[in-house]
């Protein structure tokens, strides 16, 4: 046998590439995928080799059963098995979404149905001591529970097992899953300690459903390709590419799906490698543009980048090694459409395959990126795919030219816009991926593949200052090749914790050799035979900080030098990368890698014959770009280049995969392998101001580059959010993400923000202006950073610090960077400085009005010594303002790179037409509300301080395209702290318009220009000097958003839901850790139910609309703070009855495991819930209960502590043993109850989430349930919630 | 644009004090729009030009001394039922 054969198995097309050892030959093949049975593809391309099967070694096959099963959800039935308590997980998950503003977003769901999430009892702690044993007869419970589950169809079933702290120790997992697969034959069973033993129970249990949900389908096809392989009379290996770019034999690939994610995608990161290696580039991006996406990928000095934080879809995430892509959907059927505020744009929605484009015929009516190059002619109608598939250029331009009359352009500069905008996304996604990481595109080479690859390559390279594109043979295959060339791979990883001040180097020695061992063990079990190459990592972070850095370990064993050489190798890193370090700081190490490599096939091919220039096949008129004229252009068929073939661009390469279009004034070579290299001019680096001619400096900025600085401005702010997030101290920051970061003119006016909090942004501009105009802008120089937090001057409450840096070009103040971030302690009469019963400013904690923390990238050591002598837990302080300045930094490097690209100028008036073009949109987009004034009010409880409600009235005043909020009348400021602060209510009013009218406006100063507010001084909207707001934040600033959706929803029904559970149950703790000793203070809240909207039901669990702040997880909840949660989950019935039912709240259950922990509390809705609309009833109450030790019963905090109020108060005691519980409130439903379907409510009784009794007396539905759980409806007897009758949401009986 | 003008409100370094617009409520810095004359000799102060006006075409009209235009209220009545 001397063959070796890969296959990729892409949406369209199966390809192949087969190597013949003994000769060195390659043979290339194409065949029509068949996703209904990817195998049967694969043996169809087969069929097309020129040796015998039974003369191939072995079969590398790259499959994307994975990601089609999963986007078409025809994966297994999943039982998943978890601590009991914590079922609900994946229905929770981190609580955040995609879009701040989508107010009609729905939460994903999870890849298991609730009913079948089953609780163990069991329990480790953080540092993996049973806490609670697992027992024999637990064992027993949860066996016969998932027989009766299962009911003996097991056949299609697969099991996920998580439980909490199994990656600290793995006994309970392993011990489980022995017992099942013993009574279960034949079901598969996936455990989240091997699969994914790292911290973060919510990644994990994703990561662990996921591979469950994949295994018997991937069984199916593996095992079915081997039968047919074995008919076929082959005798070879089969292996199949990992997510990681590796390979595994076949037969292990079945067992460990999660790791073949990305098993279609990865072949192509290696063949770009590959073929960057044979021209010699070590540092490359690898390019692979098909029809409907584009992956791409980082090489550096050769190695390809990982990662473990891939997501499916927004929340979904696997967390398991993969190669570190980043895909967006913008491909040759990406479609072209315009905005409201008439600017043109490009995906991400696809024209996919059927229709596809329309000059493809097939019924395509939207203009898509393939017919933009047909009609700029840079495709040969006659010669896609080699000619096998006829273009029609006649429908294509009928459909451009309608576009181009919309836009007032002409059809061929429409053409050229579509295609510049498509690069410009491409660009994008490069640089997110390159200059995160600290890498300069301009340093790298381009290699582009896949279909579209070669076409775009050019430009998109030139967008980014790249001057090498390179251009694999057969570069439509290159990922089938990259399939063959993969080394086989074994990734290993552990989560164990050590602190660099008392690290036992021996301990960490041992563990890597264990990790090794076992790395080079399975590498063997793979069939590999040789020397693997093994790589070791170490993951470190500052004590404090919750995402690591892996440091690389060098070979040899690990000593004390060895070990204070990788902590000084970290603290360069972080420096390098941060732009800060902290010498002296303790370091802690996470977690350990390693990864055993054995060398794949060496594939060399074929040598050309020499030749010069070959002679074009054709003359076409082809549009360059730069709204240049068309001119003839030469086409060559790339199988008529030569080794040392040179063409001189402008030119069009063509042969059946593929298309390479060469810009003008670069220059193709073609090497021995048969390798285009395209090398650009020094020019094509330069700035686009410097190309543009006489006129740039005044003229205004098109509308293209316009939206080019408009993506790059927001990018800015999403680096800077990451930043941020990955180097500050405390959860509120790193897990939690309750931070905003922006860039402001030198005015002071927004010109972008990324997608971060909504109740911050809004207020951002004010507390911005507000410090350009007392400090004065003269006052600022470079390296300068303020810092504010003053409520009183257009903050949002006191614990959001902003910090301003100045953007300097030259000596000229031409932009601010800003981030704003929720500090955990500063100061006040409380720990976690959210005092529930404040009545001043001055108990809220340490004010400061803007002053400047650093000059001149000096620290002002007074402000520092003050804030930090002011605040319980400086330490955080310190470290979460570091990484603030950290943020502003790489704010400030970035905005500068694109004043040097684009001129500074330009810069300055693209931010000015972007404002304006934002608030045209705004203007458009209200014009679309009815004129008219409509008016609502809301109330909130109490105030902490006193008995009684405070009502929020709101008069929406609508007259084209303007909108004026009116809050007058709302109740006079109260005593206690629920005072909203001007920012806030400006913020919670931007929030309310921008979630009705859609969230593709940029979001910048334009799109807040025709909202006008009244928000009276004094009164509960607006605090006046010195009442105390803090809770005005978090539990006002929901409330006004929700009273101004409640009198819009008469206007706008279709767009508004109900009201939210709104209540973010502000619950904060501290005290000395009973482990360090050290004064720790955290502020933790809860999500609640969203309301019903006019078609879909509330989401459950979800961070209320004014915030997109993520959970703390409980693995690192508990080894940071001295709580064992005892629950976590959905609070059933709790969602308020409608039409569209309201989102269920959720209940926590915390127990005290110090000597005394000092609590405080601050929410709402537990008197009154959330209410309904248009008939719905109001959600589920919350509440905060306590059972002190050895008490039976869970008892209110007045009961038990004699507190005023329920719901606020503040610094009381609770002592080891004492348990918690925090209801958070359910969402209002939508519309009378007793409309809603009767199988809906079905389906809520069978997912747990609406109780019998209530399905009957709340919806009228009677349903029935059987012996073995199943549910079924018995009839409706429509008498259920009726608006007014004081039904809600609520336990029944409970 | 109605007449007034732009003025700098003159404040020491260690003064405390917030100003609010009479409008719209938010808190001014430095910069105050004076509007010239005013409702019974009053020199109200604005953050903007625009809340100086509608301060005058809105706010007086509905809630000054003698106002007599409560505002049409629209979408009283039921409430559309979702699908």
């Amino acid at each position: 046998m001397s063959s070796r054969v890969g296959v990729d198995t892409g949406g369209t097309f199966t390809d192949l590439v087969a190597l013949d050892e003994s000769t060195g030959a390659l043979q290339f093949a194409k065949r029509p995928s068949t996703p209904q049975d990817p195998g049967q593809a694969v043996l169809d391309v087969l069929s097309r080799l020129e040796v015998p099967l039974d003369q191939v070694a072995l079969l590398v096959l790259g499959t994307t059963v994975g990601t089609n099963a999963v986007l078409q959800r025809s994966g297994a039935r999943v039982i998943y098995l978890t601590t009991a308590g914590f079922e609900d997980i994946p229905y929770i998950q981190r609580i955040d979404k995609k879009d701040p503003y989508d107010l009609q977003w729905l939460k994903p769901q999870p890849f298991v149905a609730r009913r079948d999430c089953l609780g163990v009892d069991e329990r480790m702690t953080s540092d993996g001591t049973v806490l609670r044993p697992l027992t024999e007869g637990e064992l027993e419970r949860v066996a016969a529970a998932v027989e009766r589950r299962l009911e003996g169809a097991v056949a299609g079933v697969a099991i996920a097992i998580n439980l909490l702290f199994s990656y600290a120790n793995p006994a309970h997992e392993r011990t489980l899953a022995r017992l099942l697969r013993e009574r279960l034959p034949g079901v598969p069973v996936s455990v989240s300690s091997d699969i994914s033993p790292l911290w973060r129970e919510y990644e994990r249990a994703s990561t662990t459903i996921i591979d469950a949900y994949l295994r018997p389908r991937l069984e199916a096809m593996i095992g079915g390709l081997e039968r047919g392989l074995h008919e076929r009379g082959f005798g070879g290996a089969v292996t199949v590419m990992k997510s990681n770019g590796g390979q595994m034999r076949a037969e292990a690939a079945k067992g460990q799906p999660a790791h073949t994610m990305l098993s279609g995608l990865s072949g192509g990161v290696i063949g770009g490698r590959h073929f960057a290696e044979l021209v010699g580039r070590a540092n490359v991006v690898t390019f692979d543009m098909g029809g409907t996406s584009t992956d791409v990928s980082l090489i550096v000095e050769g190695e390809i980048g990982y990662t473990t934080e891939y997501e499916l879809d927004f929340s979904i995430p696997v967390s398991a090694p993969c190669v570190d892509l980043h895909t967006i959907g913008a491909g040759g059927g990406s479609i072209a459409w315009i905005d409201r505020g008439g600017m043109l744009r490009v995906g991400p929605r696809s024209a996919g395959a059927a229709p596809g484009p329309v000059c493809y015929g097939l019924g395509g009516e939207e203009v898509t990126v393939t017919d933009a190059n047909l009609l700029l002619g840079r495709l040969d109608p006659a010669y896609f795919l080699g000619g096998h598939m006829e273009l029609h250029p006649d429908l294509a331009q009928a459909r451009l030219e309608k576009l181009a009359t919309r836009l007032g352009m002409t059809p061929q500069q429409t053409a050229l816009a579509i295609i510049t905008l498509a690069n410009e996304h491409m660009a994008n996604a490069i640089r997110v991926l390159t200059i995160e990481r600290g890498v300069d595109p301009r340093e790298l080479a381009l290699v582009a593949f896949g279909g579209a690859g070669p076409l775009h390559g050019c430009e998109v390279a030139a967008a980014l200052g790249i001057r090498e594109v390179i251009v694999p043979p057969h570069p439509g295959l290159t990922s089938a090749f990259g399939a063959l060339a993969a080394d086989t791979r074994v990734d290993r990883r552990w989560s164990r914790y050590y602190r660099s001040d008392d690290a036992d180097a021996a301990a960490i020695d041992a563990t890597l050799q264990r990790l090794t061992g076992d790395a080079a063990e399975e590498l063997v079990g793979q069939g590999f035979t040789g020397t693997p190459r093994l790589l070791r990592a170490i993951g470190m972070r500052y004590a404090g900080q919750n995402y690591e850095r892996d440091v690389p370990v060098p070979a040899g064993p690990i000593t004390g030098d060895t070990l204070a050489g990788l902590l000084d190798r970290f603290h360069e890193s972080h420096r390098r990368f941060y732009g800060h370090h902290f010498p002296d700081e303790t370091i802690e190490i996470t977690h350990f890698n390693v990864t055993a490599l054995g060398q794949g096939a060496r594939l060399v091919l074929p040598e050309l014959e020499p030749g010069g220039a070959p002679t074009p096949r054709a003359m076409r008129r082809v549009c360059l770009g730069n709204h240049r004229a068309r001119i003839e252009c030469p086409i060559y068929r790339r199988a008529d280049l030569r080794a040392g073939t040179a063409i001189g661009g402008p030119a069009v390469i063509e042969e059946p995969d593929s298309t390479i279009f060469l810009l003008p004034d670069h220059r193709l070579s073609v090497t021995g392998e048969g390798i285009c290299r395209i090398t650009a001019p020094e020019s094509s680096a330069a700035t686009i101001s410097e190309s543009i001619g006489p006129g740039a400096e005044s003229a205004p900025v098109d509308a293209i580059t316009l939206s080019v600085i408009d993506h790059r401005l927001v990018n800015v702010t999403r680096e800077m959010g990451t930043a941020m997030m990955r180097t500050a101290y405390s959860p509120i920051f790193s897990e939690s993400k309750d931070l905003s970061c922006a860039v402001f003119d030198a005015q002071g006016e927004m010109i972008a923000q990324g997608e971060f909090c909504p109740a911050q942004l809004g207020a951002i501009p004010h507390a911005v202006r507000w410090t350009i105009e007392e400090l004065g802008r003269d006052s600022f120089a470079p390296g300068d950073v303020v810092v504010h937090n003053d409520p009183y001057r257009g903050g949002c409450h006191m614990p959001e610090h902003l910090m301003l840096k100045p953007v300097f070009d030259g000596e000229r103040l031409v932009m601010f960077v800003a981030v704003i971030g929720h500090v955990a302690e500063i100061g006040a009469k409380v720990i976690g400085s959210f005092a529930s019963d404040a009545t001043e400013v001055f108990q809220e904690g340490l004010r400061l009005p803007p002053v400047k923390l650093m000059r001149a990238g000096e620290y002002v050591r007074e402000v520092w010594q003050i804030i930090l002598a002011n605040h319980r837990t400086p330490r955080n302080t310190w470290g979460d303002f570091h990484a603030m300045l950290g943020a502003l930094n790489v704010g400030e490097r970035r905005c500068r790179e694109l004043l040097q690209r684009y001129g500074t100028g330009r810069v300055l008036r693209a931010t000015q037409q972007l404002i304006a073009y934002s608030e045209r949109l705004m203007r458009a987009e209200l014009r679309g509300i009815a004129d008219g004034e409509y008016t609502a009010q809301e109330q909130m409880e109490d105030d902490g301080i006193s008995d009684r409600p405070y009502t929020i009235r709101a008069t929406v005043v609508v007259r084209d395209g303007q909108l004026l909020v009116d809050y007058t009348g709302t109740d006079a400021q109260a005593q206690g702290p629920i005072n909203a602060t001007f920012g806030a209510t400006a913020s919670a009013t931007y929030n309310a318009v921008l979630q009705l009218v859609g969230s593709h406006i940029p979001r910048n100063s334009g799109c807040y220009r025709p909202i006008e507010i009244i928000a009276p001084p004094g009164s509960v909207v607006n605090v006046r000097y010195p009442g105390p707001s803090v809770g005005g934040n978090t539990e006002g600033q929901p409330r006004i958003v929700g009273v101004i959706l409640r009198a819009l929803s008469r206007a706008v029904p279709e767009r508004v839901m109900a009201s939210e559970g709104a209540t973010s149950c502000n619950f904060l703790f501290g005290g000395a850790h009973p482990r360090t000793g050290s004064a720790y203070a955290h502020y933790h809240f809860e999500a609640s139910g969203w309301g019903g909207r006019w078609r879909t039901d509330g989401n459950s669990a979800q961070n209320h609309i004014h915030g997109n702040c993520r959970n703390t997880p409980v693995e690192i909840f508990e080894t940071m703070f001295p709580f064992v949660v005892l629950r976590y989950g959905l609070n059933p019935d709790s969602g308020g009855p409608g039409t569209r039912r309201g989102g269920l709240g959720t209940r926590r259950e915390l127990r005290v495991a110090a000597p005394e922990i000092t609590v405080s509390m601050m929410m709402d809705h537990v008197k009154e819930g959330a209410e309904g609309l248009a008939g719905g009833a109001a959600g589920g109450l919350g509440g905060i209960w306590v059972r002190r030790r050895g008490e039976r019963e869970y008892r209110t905090f007045v009961d038990a502590f004699g507190v005023v109020s329920p719901s606020k108060f503040a610094n009381v005691a609770v002592t080891d043993g004492d348990e918690i519980r925090i209801d958070s409130a359910g969402g209002g439903g939508y519309g009378d109850p007793r409309e809603r379907d009767p199988r809906l409510v079905v389906r809520d009784v069978a997912q747990g989430l609406v109780s019998l009794a209530a399905a009957e007396r709340r919806y009228g539905v009677r349903v029935t349930v059987d012996g073995n759980g199943a549910v079924e409806l018995a009839g409706t007897v429509r008498g259920g919630a009726r608006p007014g009758d004081g039904e809600r949401g609520g336990r029944d009986g409970a | 644009m109605a007449a007034g003008s732009w003025q700098t409100i003159a404040v020491s370094w260690y003064e405390t004090r917030i100003i609010h617009c009479q409008l719209c409520g938010r808190m001014i810095a430095r910069r105050m729009w004076v509007p010239e004359g005013g409702p019974d000799g009053q020199r109200p102060v604005f953050c903007k030009p625009a809340c100086a006006r509608l301060y005058r075409e809105y706010w007086l009209p509905r809630y000054g001394r003698g106002a007599t235009d409560a505002g049409a209220r629209t979408g009283a009545g039921d409430h559309p039922a979702p699908p």
